[in-house]
């Protein structure tokens, strides 16, 4: 009797996450992935059609995970400085926590997948990731009309805001910062840059 | 635990430009969930059904001319 199998099919999962990561989308099959589990080739088919419907079931997935690990604490009420404070603390305990799904989501981003996701997160209700873009939006809305900050274009403040933080995480992640040199990020260096931040943001 | 027995798993030769004859196919015997992973080097025939067995499905994709075995 074939039964389904929590622990199974987290593996796979897994495995899938770690397959893709490292070999890329496009040689994955799910006969790889079954080999890489050391499971039968059958199994993965238990939990999924095929190779589009594990992809997109696992983005879903991670998705919500994501968005709920994103707006943990946040207020789209709060300061400026207490609101990005949050989603610093949030992305980057997330990020060093899920070290393989940023990579897994840049994977997916550069895909031929990007379409049908960029569908998915198009911020209708109940969408991937709707309740975390509304939030952020509202945020945003409330720290201009409170003159906390300018208006300007998204993604200009998106790249104020995140970016040093990206770049601490890829040097962290790769272990070496520019020219090679050994890195491994700290409390005390995330925390610096976020000031520098604050500060090129905050009127 | 959750049973699994209805989902027949089936390694095949069959090609994306067989999937009209496998559907015309399978309307005839009431087999509605189906699909062919064909990203994979099996070419992955997925057929749910309560009732078929693995044998009388291999009978009719190969009574079509296609390469069918259980998928173990």
């Amino acid at each position: 009797m074939r039964t389904r199998d929590i622990n199974k099919e987290q593996l796979v999962k897994q495995k899938a996450i770690e397959t893709i990561v490292k070999y890329g989308l496009e040689g994955f099959t799910i006969n790889k992935l079954a080999k890489a589990c050391g499971i039968s080739v059958g199994t993965p088919y238990v939990y999924y059609k095929d190779k589009d419907d594990l992809i997109v079931k696992i983005v879903m997935e991670e998705g919500a995970r994501m968005e709920e690990a994103m707006l943990l604490d946040f207020d789209p009420e709060a300061s400026l400085e207490d609101g990005l404070r949050i989603q610093w603390r949030n992305r980057y305990k997330y990020m060093i926590e899920n070290p393989l799904l940023g990579q897994f989501f840049d994977q997916i981003n550069s895909s031929t997948y990007q379409d049908q996701f960029l569908k998915m997160f198009n911020g209708e209700e109940g969408n991937l990731m709707s309740l975390f873009k509304k939030d952020i939006s509202a945020f945003i809305h409330n720290v201009v009309k409170r003159g906390e900050m300018d208006e300007m274009p998204f993604e200009v403040y998106w790249s104020v805001a995140y970016s040093p933080l990206y770049s601490l995480l890829r040097f962290h992640h790769r272990g070496k910062s520019i020219g090679g040199k050994p890195f491994q990020i700290t409390d005390e260096i995330l925390w610096a840059a976020f000031d520098r931040v604050v500060k090129a943001l905050k009127n | 635990m959750e049973n699994f027995d209805h989902i027949l798993l089936f390694k095949t030769n069959l090609e994306a430009a067989d999937q009209l004859q496998i559907t015309e196919l399978f309307n005839k015997e009431g087999i509605t969930g189906w699909n062919i992973d064909l990203d994979d080097e099996d070419h992955v025939l997925r057929v749910v059904s309560y009732s078929l067995k693995h044998s009388y499905i291999i009978q009719l994709i190969r009574g079509c001319g296609f390469e069918c075995c259980e998928l173990t």
